[in-house]
């Protein structure tokens, strides 16, 4: 979350096809190896399953798999990335993004942030690029990856 | 940029091989100049970066990590760890809770009180222009001068610890000061009963520290302990 915005962003970079994005810290539990997922039939393919989390389950998507319908690569710099997300009963669960090329954090300074002045309301996750060292970045709002789809199973998820 | 990702050297050009920092006329790479080392240049970075991004995934990899985030987090471990700092009078290596430690110096001198001669109660001493009455550690726990034979390659230092307790403060002279060790509740064992009858009374329980175990001393009874030579 782009808390105040005259402060330095703190993100993980990773990567999506040649493109790199940027999940600020702010929005972080825990960075994962990847491991084992429990497969989750009848689901979309960006499902990549669920993971036993010190004891309960957390359903992991692949965050490769839904933005360019391409799964991410089973290689250790492929990582899951564990962030908070709210349900609509105001439940927090924890949410994994397995995601590519998970190798480190970029300090994002306030003034190389630009609006990409395209809105994609199928995809709200994408918000403001940053000009990082001659590279674009994209930030990823953690909170709207979630899409109906999604929402829809970790409510049912969470209905026991 | 990832398309060969499993060749792994095939598509990286090994510069610092290749031109490195050895030539110093014709063919030295212009980055040199700010780099000075290719081990500080960006193109070797991310070279490295490159192999180790695209490493596959070792056998069992994926069980592995499944099997270690499954277990759940020991509760609260963290927050309920305590410190101690650790420190050696003969062949003892004892403990106190590290909030209790104001202080460790170089021993000063002592003078000693008369009237008041003791074997536990040394004498006062001046750290910092204050006064403080100083106790011998070993004689107040009853640690007999036993043949603590130290390691010849290590050097030991006696040392002076100011230990408070509410408005008192005391000095304590101990052997050497080793450090400080973190435990949790659950480390500290019983106090075994092979330990001497005057030290198991000063003493909480064990806790174990590779192959050394360390007494943690109970600082009420200690305290108790010196105050009681003062009367």
């Amino acid at each position: 979350m782009l808390n105040d915005p005259n402060k330095p962003l703190y993100a993980v970079v990773f990567s999506v096809a040649n493109d790199r994005y940027a999940l600020p810290v702010a929005d972080l539990i825990e960075v994962l190896p990847l491991l084992k997922l429990k497969q989750m039939p009848q689901t979309p393919a960006w499902v990549a399953g669920l993971m036993n989390y010190r004891g309960s389950p957390v359903l992991v998507i692949d965050i490769n798999s839904m933005m360019i319908g391409k799964p991410c690569q089973a290689i250790v710099s492929t990582r899951i990335l564990l962030t908070p997300v709210r349900r609509k009963d105001g439940i927090e669960k924890i949410l994994g993004l397995m995601a590519e090329s998970v190798t480190g954090t970029v300090k994002i300074l306030p003034e190389t942030l630009r609006s990409s002045e395209i809105w994609n309301s199928d995809a709200p996750y994408l918000g403001l690029l940053a000009l990082h060292e001659g590279e674009i970045l994209q930030i990823i709002h953690a909170d709207k990856l979630l899409t109906e789809d999604c929402l829809k199973l970790l409510e049912l998820e969470g209905s026991e | 940029m990832h398309k060969h990702r499993d060749s792994h050297s095939a598509d990286i050009d090994d510069c610092w091989n290749r031109i490195g920092v050895w030539s110093h006329t014709s063919n030295r790479c212009p980055k040199l100049l700010e780099t000075v080392h290719c081990r500080n240049c960006p193109d070797f970075a991310a070279a490295a970066r490159k192999i180790f991004e695209s490493r596959s995934l070792p056998p069992d990899y994926l069980d592995e990590w499944c099997r270690h985030y499954a277990e759940p987090l020991k509760t609260q471990r963290g927050l309920a760890h305590s410190s101690t700092l650790v420190f050696r009078v003969g062949n003892e290596a004892l403990s106190l809770p590290i909030s209790l430690i104001d202080e460790i110096c170089q021993p000063e001198m002592i003078h000693r009180l008369p009237h008041y001669a003791s074997a536990i109660l040394r004498g006062i001493v001046n750290i910092h222009g204050q006064l403080r009455l100083c106790f011998s550690m070993a004689e107040l726990l009853g640690i007999e001068d036993s043949h603590y034979t130290p390691d010849e390659k290590r050097r030991v230092f006696p040392r002076m610890m100011v230990v408070r307790r509410k408005e008192s403060r005391f000095a304590l002279l101990v052997d050497e000061v080793l450090g400080y060790h973190r435990h949790a509740p659950d480390d500290v064992l019983p106090v075994p009963a092979s330990l001497s009858r005057s030290l198991t009374k000063f003493t909480r329980g064990i806790i174990q520290d590779g192959d050394k175990s360390i007494g943690l001393i109970d600082e009420e009874v200690m305290f108790t302990a010196m105050e009681d030579n003062l009367k």
